[in-house]
């Protein structure tokens, strides 16, 4: 009897045991999947970015032009205004409520900013008249002292606005700012457009915390706690290794949603954080994007060569947007001192023979468009006056290539160089591309060179002339066909006339004219003076618009409502609208973060 | 004469070549075509302003000037201000200078532990299979140039298998208290073995891009040497006096023959810092080599001189450092 009880209590006990080793582990097993579900939460609010353009230096003014400084800038910094791409360029006012030209009592013009009231940065700084004063101060005068590219347009286009003038900014009262500027300037719109683009790239921050740490030579210490506290925006810094990441998270105090006020505050964002890692080549950005490692690449960063395998995966989306603007305009230009590119004839010839639309489908994989002027499509004035050789079928071109050479005594063709710059990304493309010249240019007989040197001799003798030919890319600053051709052809344009040795002041009269004509009524001679130049570049030859190159990038297909640039065409809008699908098979793995 | 005299003196003997040494760099930096300016504020800049900022940066003094300003303030320790990213030079060399240090160092253990019982085996096997496989292998390895043998492990254990990290250094949300700014060791000082896991599993893969085309080097140095020594005659009385293999192949073959070995292990620690530049930017890591690449590139003077000094610093501490290792190694090293 007492066998028979206690094997009941030790099979009670060991179904006991069974039972509870069975909670035990479908308790364990519950806590470990909602770890799991948690971290797949978290990675859903999180965009995982990859870029090749990782410049960071926040805490100064002027703060170059890389991705993490684009999103940066836009996503942590109070911006004046927000310039609206997608309507050619109109400004909206963001903490600056209002921005208009007056002329005070002894004539002397201005721009009257006028602020937004009850605004603050994150450390409880208003964002005011005093505040922004200190902020464009800091950003003209310690000019030398920062670094780097496109933020000097800001303070160059400030430094013309000013031009000879004081440089004077007059505090008015808490909300108003003065700005004396050039009287001669602001009357030429787009460049004053130029100016308030300028500004809209400006990083400005805190002036109690820029006292006490934006010392002239910040530390990383410095720049955390100011991107930490500084800033004005949906989001600010979070962490910030080195050459290597930056994390941002979002601010959820943040008044401004780009969605409207009907959308809440800046916590109805799905993505909380934004974590932008650096990659130094394009290669290492694919494998990224590839395996999961990144959500999407920046725009305009993937190889064109990893485009048409890359759209194959069907877990990556590749869009390709054509440049409405803001890219790159490839041109070929020479150094015509150069016999015989100081022909003419010779410089038609190549006009001809170059065939830009081989170089869009086999180099690009078709993913930019030829260009037929210097002055982009949708800008006003576009003449396409390149279609009247490119329309041409290729023989003829050849044909018409090889007369023009033989009346420049040239019938047999010549030896010339074609110079590009080694020891950056664009290095195998370049390398590429002077291939494809070399075998279109050997069809009227001209041999053609490659040439490579590192970047910073090849831009010195760019700009001395001594490269017989090379390619040059200008991108778009505001929308106005002076944005393209006043830097192409006025002899006084930064250095870019004296690269090519095109300096004529009948040309230069024609340029000056068609700017100052700006917003004068006379649209009819502002299109005589500008197709008159564009023919000229068919006449004169000096130059040979190649392409429009597009943007590029490759982003997860579980990333939804994804746009480039996320923060630009309406402040952060892009960030508001994108969420991550989190995987049908969550429970089976972890996420790849 | 003792030890730490030769030291101080071979410090003091240091410190011409150093001056040497920069001296030469900056005037070669100086004379080369491209404008530091230029390169910074790009091409659209006017030519006013960039004239501006040449001479607030003192750019536009002549070079005698700028040289003895460069020394001058080089004498006080000051290694001057970057052009590009506007911090001192040590800051920004400070913040980079452990990746470079880690993955050399990693890499140069690595190299060793497989590389030295390598060579030993193959010298104890002379013509044997052994160590004609090892020797055929480590050709073979050798052959391949590193930053090849980068991408295919980057293709193969990151874009393939999914096992590795292609790129970086540390995940997002990497915590970790730092010391030395090694993530390796300090997340062992810390105790932090999930950050442990994590840093190792970013350094994998450019560690052994190093270290593999450092192993056949390191086997091929430690077999040459091991044979030298196992033929001399030392060696045959060992071996008559009927001692264990073992006991006459580490005890009087291999302490014999670290020597060598020892000092070209200090030469390539010093090598592998100076020749991670390819794989730092492979993987996208910032390390001393990519910065290196990055001044040279954007005629950031003072960050190029900068880095060349502290480059020759190391490698003058690393060879006296191995001049102490050689005394104390073998008592027959006298100075």
């Amino acid at each position: 009897m007492l066998v028979a009880i206690g094997i009941v209590v030790i099979i009670i006990a060991a179904g006991a045991g069974y039972y509870y080793t069975l909670q035990q582990s479908a308790r364990a097993k519950a806590a470990a999947l909602e770890q799991r579900r948690q971290k797949w939460e978290d990675w859903s609010h999180t965009l995982y970015l990859g870029t090749t353009e990782f410049e960071f230096h926040p805490g100064g003014f002027d703060i170059g032009s890389g991705t993490v400084t684009t999103l940066y800038r836009h996503a942590c910094s109070p911006r004046i205004f927000w310039i609206d791409r997608t309507q050619s360029g109109i400004y909206n006012p963001l903490v600056g409520e209002s921005w208009t030209e007056k002329t005070d009592e002894d004539g002397d013009v201005y721009i009257e900013f006028k602020f937004k009231p009850g605004w603050t940065f994150r450390d409880g700084t208003p964002i005011n008249a005093e505040n922004l004063k200190w902020n464009w101060e800091r950003a003209y005068f310690d000019l030398p002292t920062r670094t780097q590219n496109s933020e000097s347009y800001a303070v160059y286009a400030m430094s013309e606005a000013w031009g000879e003038t004081e440089k004077k900014l007059v505090v008015e009262d808490n909300l108003t700012l003065r700005m004396y500027t050039n009287p001669n300037w602001p009357h030429f719109q787009p460049f004053w457009k130029h100016f308030l683009f300028g500004l809209d790239y400006s990083f400005m921050f805190s002036k109690t915390l820029g006292e006490q740490y934006g010392g002239e030579f910040n530390s990383l210490d410095d720049y955390m706690k100011i991107g930490k506290e500084g800033g004005f925006g949906p989001f600010y810094l979070d962490d910030w290794v080195p050459g290597e990441r930056v994390v941002l998270l979002a601010d959820e105090n943040y008044p401004i949603n780009p969605l409207g006020p009907e959308a809440g505050p800046s916590k109805s964002m799905d993505i909380k954080k934004i974590v932008i890692t650096g990659y130094k080549d394009t290669a290492s950005l694919r494998m990224a994007v590839q395996t999961s490692e990144i959500d999407t690449t920046w725009a305009g960063e993937l190889a064109r060569a990893d485009i048409p395998s890359l759209k194959e995966d069907s877990n990556i989306h590749v869009e390709i947007i054509p440049n409405i603007g803001r890219g790159v305009q490839l041109h070929m230009n020479y150094g015509s001192e150069f016999a015989p590119l100081n022909d003419t004839r010779v410089r038609q010839a190549i006009q001809y023979a170059i065939d830009p639309s081989e170089i869009v489908d086999k180099l690009l994989f078709g993913t930019a468009t030829v260009s037929d002027s210097p002055i982009r499509p949708f800008l006003e004035f576009y003449k396409p006056v390149m279609k009247q050789i490119r329309d041409l079928p290729m023989d003829e071109r050849l044909a018409k290539a090889k007369e023009l050479l033989a009346q420049a005594g040239y019938p047999d063709g010549f030896t010339t160089q074609f110079w590009y710059a080694s020891g950056e990304a664009s290095e195998a493309f370049n390398r590429d591309l002077g291939t494809m010249f070399q075998a279109q240019l050997a069809k009227i007989g001209i041999t053609l060179e490659l040439k490579y040197i590192e970047r910073g001799t090849y831009m010195d003798m760019f700009r001395a002339g001594k490269l017989p030919m090379a390619t040059r890319g200008w991108t778009f600053d505001y929308p106005d066909p002076d944005t393209e051709i006043f830097y192409l052809m006025h002899s006084s344009s930064p250095d870019l006339a004296k690269r090519i040795h095109f300096n004529n002041s009948y040309i230069d009269d024609l340029v000056v004219e068609g700017r100052t004509l700006y917003g004068q009524g006379q649209e009819a001679r502002r299109e005589e003076v500008y197709t008159e130049l564009q023919d000229f570049i068919v006449e004169n030859g000096f130059d040979v618009p190649l392409y429009l190159d597009s943007y590029c990038y490759a982003y997860q297909t579980y990333v939804q409502n994804y746009k480039p640039w996320l923060t630009n065409d309406k402040p952060n809008l892009g960030v508001w609208q994108i969420s991550k699908q989190i995987p049908t098979d969550w429970e089976t793995r972890d996420p790849p973060h | 004469m003792k030890l730490r005299y030769y030291v101080v003196v071979r410090l003091l003997l240091a410190i011409p070549t150093l001056v040497l040494l920069l001296t030469s760099i900056f005037f070669i930096m100086h004379v080369l075509p491209g404008d530091p300016v230029r390169i910074m504020y790009g091409e659209k800049f006017p030519t006013k302003y960039v004239e501006e900022i040449r001479h607030n940066l003192g750019l536009d003094r002549p070079l005698s000037i700028q040289y003895i300003t460069y020394i001058s303030n080089l004498a006080k320790g000051d290694l001057g201000i970057s052009l590009l990213y506007k911090v001192r030079v040590i800051e920004k060399v400070k913040q980079v200078y452990p990746t470079t240090i880690e993955l050399a160092g990693t890499a140069l253990i690595l190299a060793v532990l497989l590389g030295l019982p390598l060579g030993i085996i193959a010298a104890a096997r002379r013509d044997g299979i052994f160590d004609h496989v090892i020797r055929a292998v480590s050709l073979y390895i050798y052959s391949n140039p590193g930053f090849w043998v980068a991408l295919l492990l980057q293709i193969f254990f990151g874009l393939m298998l999914g096992l590795l990290p292609i790129s970086g250094r540390s995940p997002p949300g990497f915590q970790l208290h730092k010391i030395t700014g090694l993530y390796l060791l300090d997340s062992l000082l810390t105790l932090n073995f999930k950050g442990f896991v994590q840093s190792l599993k970013y350094i994998i893969l450019p560690c052994l891009t190093i270290a593999i085309t450092s192993v056949p080097f390191m086997s091929r140095l430690s077999r040459a040497a091991m044979l030298n020594v196992l033929g001399e005659d030392y060696m045959v009385t060992a071996k008559a006096k009927g001692l264990p293999g073992n006991v006459i192949m580490f005890k009087h073959g291999f302490r014999n023959a670290i020597l060598p070995i020892f000092t070209s292990i200090g030469f390539m620690f010093t090598n592998l810092l100076g020749g991670t530049v390819i794989t730092e930017r492979i993987f996208g890591l910032p390390g001393l080599g990519n910065l290196l690449m990055e001044a040279l590139m954007g005629r950031d003077f003072d960050m190029i001189q900068g880095i060349i000094a502290i480059y020759a610093v190391i490698v003058i501490i690393v060879n006296t450092l191995i001049d102490i290792g050689y005394a104390l190694a073998d008592p027959r090293v006298k100075y």
